[in-house]
């Protein structure tokens, strides 16, 4: 079930009236748990199995941790829940990349093997709740919570449907406390969470999708476009995956709010960063610390220096990248974003700030040192992601390359020129967008922009009203899917 | 509670009578729509007499049958051509004509082959459903779960949208776009053929594919199960049933051919109607369609209704 979708709002009306009809905790969670499986099964019914393995096997693992302290049986439980997920996530989401890769190597050395390639359907989401489920047992492995002994919980904490498909990546020690006590409704919450899901949906569906207009066609047959084309193509791609992703995020949490549950922050307005070490703590928040946590620290990255932190950053970055799909692109997309990372972080000149801090100063016009950053960290972020939505080396080759020579083409410029122009599906989107970022900029000390509590209530439905019209009229067009469904 | 759900129940009745008002005040169905031809389909196919010829199929039907033709091959039947979108699926297809058949009438099926292989593969945007119950509302009683899925995911959002636009240009005094030749109303002749694109300019298909994909025999069996139970119905009203295959263009032929000689050995096994002719005998050059491989151009509708005047007329000997 879509987000975007009318259905979505009437599941979603249906399940918040049943759900605060009920006082009960346990019957609350039965509803979220029902209604999660509802919504995950309206993509294909026959995903919910793996749903339920996942939950069945990490929570028989999380009582069998908790009923050992020999360190030989817990290695044990922990092993079969790793293997179990990254098996089932393996499977599904790089049978297919492994056996062309295996062909491919053996070809290489003269040797022709058929292997086999299966019709695989990635199971939307997997890549998600699998990570979900994994970080409970390593958490209860670790000693940082105890197991849960409430099958329901557990069941509620892996599927809860406002972030099962696309995160944000909670965390057991942050949501699981809140499906086990008492839910009371506050209003304050539930309005807030109606204007994360505005501002989400607008993110969605008047910037991302508008957006996806100028990206896709370029893309699609980058034969036919110049250098300057690619480049706009590209940061708008930039935009469009943020406002998707993120428009994603605000929607869950704004319906995490609704039912009284808080879900973590996944952006902190990422393209304001100056360096690409802070990108990476503002841009999919519960991700990047995700592999902080259980693959950089164990490296060793945050207690050594050197070589060995760099050799840290490197793997975690590269395995992101390859998190993101089954594809030598994502991996290098990954590779060369640590390159990135790695000098700031053996630096460390400077604290790091943090992710609840507003991004580039507090001032409404920045310093011309603040601004070079912002642009030079976004123009880097950019590039990269030519790698990200290029689906060969080859295509993202000839983009660089048309990039890199048409610098000093003024007939390249002027093409470019006349595709802005030339029609309302081009220059529209990047008005949309204009008008977007001056918003998210004055806006970007709060937690989403349409956090206006010095607006008049007149005043304010009065803009709702505003998007809602925008998403409306937006929406009317052939949607697109959120990309992140495809990892 | 009650304060949030007053707030949020007036601003939601806000919005609904601003967009919902306006709609309610201009909205007009637009008379020139290709989906209103339903409205004369339906209208001659109740006041034509039997024994009438009634053809079934999806747009393809609409396009590729030449009725006056057929009228004077067989003089004794009155053609009705019912063809209109391959979207609506077969069940509905036969189910809108199966109460309107009396005896004597010959009902000749010429499906598109998406419809055999998954009745509801065809299932498009919503607002085509939400569109088709302005012209025919009855059509609600003949939808199925995927259409009622795809109505509410973006249908009825898409749809509002499109006639808030209408409402909004007949506010102003406007005229609201009505489609354009051949995909109007005013394309169809008396008998329910397109004839519009017959004086156009072909389009090259071939950047559009045909129908080639992988399939499964058990989704064809179920289609043939609801040609047999339409036709069982039919025999006892005492009209006869006719299945033909739907054109199919000669350069996609050899890709495609496994998959529908397959679909046509399960249709003459299962089927309990005659199957008038074979599979490559509705395949035409590229350059005999008009627009997309289920549309033929005048050349292509004339090969093409010539082929079932002489399978009809063996069939019905």
């Amino acid at each position: 079930m879509n987000f975007i979708s009318t259905t979505f709002l009437v599941f979603l009306t249906l399940v918040f009236a049943v759900y605060w009809a009920i006082r009960r905790r346990r019957g609350q969670n039965l509803v979220l748990l029902v209604a999660s499986y509802v919504f995950y099964s309206w993509w294909d019914w026959r995903f919910c199995g793996l749903l339920l393995i996942s939950s069945l096997v990490d929570y028989g693992v999380g009582l069998g941790l908790g009923r050992t302290r020999a360190t030989r049986a817990r290695r044990l439980w922990l092993i079969l829940s790793l293997v179990v997920n990254l098996v089932m996530l393996g499977f599904f989401k790089y049978f297919n990349f492994f056996a062309e890769n295996f062909q491919q190597l053996l070809a290489s050395f003269g040797l022709t093997v058929n292997t086999v390639t299966l019709r695989i359907v990635l199971p939307v989401g997997i890549s998600f709740y699998t990570f979900q489920t994994l970080s409970y047992t390593i958490d209860v492995y670790r000693g940082r919570i105890k197991p849960t002994k409430s099958l329901l919980d557990y069941g509620t904490f892996v599927s809860f449907f406002p972030q099962l498909v696309a995160g944000p990546i909670e965390r057991a020690p942050r949501l699981l406390p809140q499906f086990q006590s008492p839910r009371r409704f506050d209003a304050v919450e539930a309005r807030e969470g109606c204007r994360f899901i505005l501002w989400g949906c607008f993110k969605k569906v008047v910037i991302a999708d508008s957006l996806a207009t100028i990206v896709d066609p370029i893309y699609g047959s980058p034969e036919g476009a110049v250098g300057p084309q690619f480049l706009l193509a590209t940061m708008c791609f930039a935009f469009q995956i943020y406002c998707d992703f993120s428009g994603y995020s605000d929607i869950a949490i704004g319906t995490g709010r609704l039912f009284g549950i808080r879900l973590v922050r996944n952006f902190a307005y990422p393209l304001f960063s100056q360096s690409p070490a802070e990108f990476w703590r503002r841009w999919h928040i519960s991700l990047t610390t995700w592999f902080r946590d259980y693959v950089y620290i164990p490296l060793g990255g945050s207690r050594k220096s050197g070589a060995r932190r760099a050799a840290a950053i490197i793997a975690t970055f590269t395995l992101c990248g390859f998190w993101h799909g089954a594809s030598w692109t994502f991996v290098v997309w990954g590779f060369v974003n640590a390159l990135a990372v790695v000098p700031a972080t053996l630096r460390l000149r400077r604290p790091r700030a943090r992710v609840t801090e507003r991004p580039a100063g507090s001032r409404l016009f920045p310093g011309p040192g603040v601004l070079l950053r912002v642009v030079a960290t976004f123009s880097w972020v950019s590039l990269t992601l030519v790698l990200f939505r290029s689906p060969t080396f080859a295509q993202a080759g000839h983009i660089f390359a048309a990039m890199a020579g048409a610098m000093f083409d003024p007939e390249t410029w002027a093409v470019t020129a006349r595709y802005v122009l030339g029609g309302h599906e081009v220059y529209q989107p990047l008005y949309y967008l204009g008008v977007f970022i001056f918003v998210e900029w004055v806006q970007r000390g709060r937690m989403h922009a349409l956090q206006l509590p010095r607006w008049p209530r007149p005043a304010r439905w009065l803009l709702y009203s505003l998007l809602i019209w925008m998403i409306f009229k937006e929406g009317a067009t052939p949607g697109n899917d959120f990309i992140y469904f495809q990892f | 509670m009650r304060p949030f759900l007053r707030d949020v129940f007036l601003f939601t009745a806000i919005q609904v009578a601003v967009y919902g008002g306006l709609i309610a005040a201009f909205y007009r169905p637009l008379p020139n729509h290709y989906l209103a031809a339903t409205i004369d389909k339906h209208k001659r196919l109740e006041s034509t007499k039997p024994p009438r010829m009634i053809f079934v199929g999806g747009s393809g039907v609409a396009f590729g049958i030449h009725s006056p033709a057929i009228a004077d091959a067989f003089p004794a039947y009155r053609p009705v051509n019912m063809g209109l979108h391959g979207s609506l699926h077969l069940e509905y297809m036969l189910a809108e004509v199966e109460p309107k058949v009396r005896t004597g009438d010959v009902v000749v099926t010429v499906l598109e082959y998406p419809l055999l292989v998954d009745q509801h593969s065809q299932v498009v945007d919503g607002d085509f459903y939400a569109e088709l119950l302005v012209y025919r509302p009855d059509a609600i009683g003949h939808y199925r779960w995927p259409h009622f899925k795809a109505l509410l995911e973006r249908g009825l959002w898409r749809f509002s949208h499109r006639a808030f636009t209408i409402s909004l240009r007949i506010m102003r005094g406007k005229n609201p776009d009505q489609g354009h030749a051949p995909y109007t109303r005013d394309s169809f002749n008396a008998f329910g053929d397109v004839v519009a694109h017959l004086e156009m300019e072909p389009l090259d298909i071939r950047a559009r594919p045909a129908f080639g994909g992988a399939t499964s025999r058990a989704e064809v069996e179920e289609a043939v199960e609801t040609i047999n139970e339409f036709a069982r119905v039919c025999r006892r009203r005492g009209a006869t049933v006719l299945l033909g295959w739907g054109p199919y263009p000669e350069e996609q032929f050899r890709q495609a051919q496994t998959a529908l000689r397959m679909i046509e050995s399960v249709a003459r096994e299962k089927l309990t109607i005659p199957v008038l002719y074979r599979v490559e005998d509705s395949v035409y050059p590229t350059d005999c369609f008009f627009d997309t491989a289920y549309h033929l151009n005048r050349r292509g509708g004339a090969l093409h209704t010539a082929r079932l005047i002489e399978a009809i007329r063996a069939a019905l000997r």
